[in-house]
């Protein structure tokens, strides 16, 4: 499995419509001096953030599933379940057609890519909120879950309306947002981001035996002495930071949060959490990095959108998981 | 026998003439008698006739072929022909327009006729301060964008005449509607033009429904002699520049097309588009590691989006400053002209001025050529 990422990350820096050679790749990243200057760029600034931005999306979204889908005990659960990346969109959609539409002439550090990225941020931290506030009054799980849904749908619609008014080229910028975007992450922002991941991670793992509790039943683990409350929001909040930061620099990003974790669970046989988040951080960079490959269209000149490519990609995996499994209910 | 020979000449003599003038007798010819000429546009032609004027829209979207539509405008002092019942009519002069995009605006700024403007979508797209100034003494109001049009409003603004513009083939249940509430509309598809002279010389077009033909001409045939005198002076340049464009959204960058309006602007400023090989007129993406690759080789970077300043600039993505016209201060932006509201004049005044557009990037690309020592549309990002 690391063998995997490793290769894939290579590829990653490898493939782009420049051709540059895999022992100049190694060159620009570890001896400057012997190449040319351009090479050293290319490889360093976009190569480079590119498949590392690639690494911890696959990981962050991969956990962050895996949690969801544990904490609510339901397959079809995502990262974004929460309503983290409707959330963040909203957030986006107020800065880019909102305020984009009212101070169009003063503010342009309205599309600055840090104004985004806080933008999407706080529009996924408001919603944590509001969902960490539910769940400190409400028992139920499945009731959080819908009103996650249900906080979606309101930020969607709200989103729409704003796109109604809008001009074409606010749109264009709103919707190609929506597509998500590995490339456009600098080492500067990498500098923000790598920590948000590994802190999110950190939490996960240490929260690895109150997931294991959870999908034996809220009540069982309330009876083993487990503070369930204290444990959702520790949940929550990691998944938050995983979801939300690479939503707020990369913006949504789809299917990998749904179908990696039923492939680890699958793979490695096993229910426990210790085994299974280190699973889903390798599995869930190999296959990002992999979307991240086919995306650039080898061979060819233009790329696709991530976005679409981990729909594609994911999407039979989970048709076939699903056929194969029968009952997906069985998470063990 | 010589007798009978003259008797038939002049016989079907008679007979030809009293066909001929027949022809001339009945109402509404099928031949026009003359054509206002058009020089560059491809999107439009006029076909004057004894009482009327017929303006055919020709494949007014993108990536339409084979569709036209046709305007008869008939002065108010002269009776609707026979022959025209049942088509597009629209009286001319018009004295109430509804213009759902600014870019029309142009147009009726330089024939004088801001004051026959009562809808527009968006206030604060608008930069002509006559027409501020009518927005703010509620002469002219808002209607709203082409998807999202406040249909009543419009209404009751009695417009003599809708212009509205199509990106798509979809816009045509935008047009049955208004025509069903009776509202005249009028596709106008100067923004699909690939030249920026093509573009101006739509002011024939508007021209005619002011009955200002003669003004039209005029203005057209004054800015195309100065563009061809500005062009001319940098026809034989030795070395030419060479610019990028544009603005990438996250890591896909739109690039103007090599048969674009914006490319042709280049070249007939002397300049060479990085992009000059790509034969399409429309957009396309290139991802953002192949436009710094290329972009090595830039003298120059222009169009840049909405900054309006070096930080801007960098605060999109913090790697343009290895670009050479980053480094060498070699970026300039149309956006000079800004309204209080975030309106463009390069999209306005611009469209009917192409000569300055044009003065304004010879004085980047090559300032030995340029006349004029300011810059009109253009600024240099600091």
């Amino acid at each position: 499995m690391v063998v995997l990422v490793v290769v894939f990350f290579l590829l990653d820096l490898f493939i782009g419509s420049y051709h540059i050679s895999l022992s100049n790749i190694l060159k620009a990243l570890f001896a400057p001096g012997q190449v040319d200057s351009q090479l050293v760029t290319i490889v360093r600034q976009f190569r480079l953030p590119k498949a590392l931005t690639a690494l911890l999306a696959g990981a962050a979204l991969s956990v962050a599933g895996l949690q969801m889908q544990t904490v609510f005990r339901n397959p079809l659960a995502g990262p974004y379940v929460l309503g983290i990346s409707s959330g963040a969109s909203l957030g986006v959609a107020l800065l880019v057609l909102g305020a984009g539409n009212l101070f169009a002439a003063g503010a342009f550090s309205v599309l600055g890519a840090w104004s985004v990225a806080g933008a999407a941020w706080i529009g996924a931290a408001v919603i944590l909120l509001l969902i960490l506030a539910v769940s400190a009054r409400v028992k139920d799980i499945m009731t959080i879950l819908i009103l996650g849904i249900l906080f979606s749908s309101a930020t969607s619609a709200i989103v729409n309306i704003m796109q109604y008014f809008s001009n074409e080229s606010m749109l264009k910028s709103f919707v190609v947002w929506t597509m998500g975007s590995l490339g456009s992450v600098t080492n500067a922002q990498l500098h923000v981001l790598l920590p948000g991941v590994l802190l999110g991670l950190f939490l996960a793992i240490i929260s690895a035996k109150l997931l294991d509790a959870f999908l034996l039943g809220e009540d069982y683990a309330r009876s083993m002495g487990m503070n369930v409350q204290l444990a959702r929001i520790l949940i929550f909040i990691s998944t938050c930071i995983l979801a939300g930061s690479i939503t707020a620099f990369c913006g949504p990003i789809g299917f990998i949060g749904i179908a990696v974790p039923h492939i680890v669970r699958m793979a490695l046989k096993t229910a426990r959490h210790q085994r299974l988040i280190p699973g889903s951080i390798l599995l869930g960079s190999a296959t990002m990095l992999f979307s991240d490959i086919v995306s650039q269209l080898p061979g060819s000149e233009s790329t696709l959108p991530i976005n679409s490519v981990t729909a594609l990609l994911g999407i039979p995996v989970v048709i076939w998981i699903i056929l194969r499994n029968k009952t997906v209910g069985a998470l063990s | 026998m010589v007798r009978k020979l003259l008797f038939l000449a002049v016989s079907v003599t008679l007979l030809l003439y009293g066909c001929k003038s027949k022809k001339h007798r009945s109402s509404g010819s099928e031949h026009p008698s003359v054509s206002t000429s058009v020089k560059y546009a491809r999107g439009f032609t006029i076909d004057d006739f004894k009482t009327y004027q017929k303006l055919t829209v020709l494949n007014p979207w993108q990536k339409s072929s084979g569709i036209s539509y046709s305007y008869y405008l008939v002065p108010r002092s002269q009776l609707v022909p026979d022959s025209l019942k049942g088509k597009n009519i629209i009286r001319t002069p018009i004295r109430r327009v509804v213009c759902l995009s600014t870019t029309q605006l142009g147009f009726l700024e330089a024939l004088n006729e801001t004051s026959t403007l009562v809808g527009i979508p968006d206030i604060n797209l608008v930069s002509d301060s006559l027409l501020i100034q009518r927005y703010h003494e509620n002469k002219l109001s808002v209607v709203g964008y082409a998807q999202g049009l406040n249909y009543e409003l419009l209404l009751s603004l009695k417009p003599d005449l809708v212009l509205t513009y199509g990106v798509n083939g979809e816009v045509s249940a935008q047009l049955n509607k208004l025509h069903d509430l009776g509202v005249p509309v009028m596709l106008v598809g100067e923004y699909l033009e690939s030249t920026a002279l093509a573009k101006c010389e739509w002011i024939k077009f508007i021209g005619a429904l002011y009955g200002k033909k003669k003004e039209a001409k005029n203005w057209f045939d004054r800015i195309d002699a100065n563009y061809q005198r500005i062009k001319d002076r940098v026809a034989t340049v030795s070395y030419r520049p060479k610019v990028l464009t544009g603005l990438p959204w996250k890591d896909s960058w739109w690039m103007a097309g090599g048969k674009s309006n914006l490319a042709n602007l280049i070249k007939d400023a002397g300049g060479e588009y990085l992009w000059h090989e790509n034969t399409s007129r429309d957009a396309f993406v290139v991802s953002i590691e192949d436009v710094f690759i290329k972009a090595n080789s830039a003298d120059f970077w222009i169009n840049s989006g909405t900054a309006g300043s070096m930080k801007d600039l960098i605060s999109v993505d913090s790697r343009f400053s290895a670009l050479p016209p980053v480094k060498k201060h070699a970026v300039y932006n149309n956006n000079a002209r800004m309204s209080a509201g975030g309106g463009n004049d390069y999209w306005e005044e611009g469209v009917v001025r192409p000569d300055l557009i044009l003065e304004d990037l010879v004085r980047i690309f090559h300032p030995d050529k340029a006349t004029d020592t300011k810059l009109y549309f253009y600024q240099q990002l600091n």
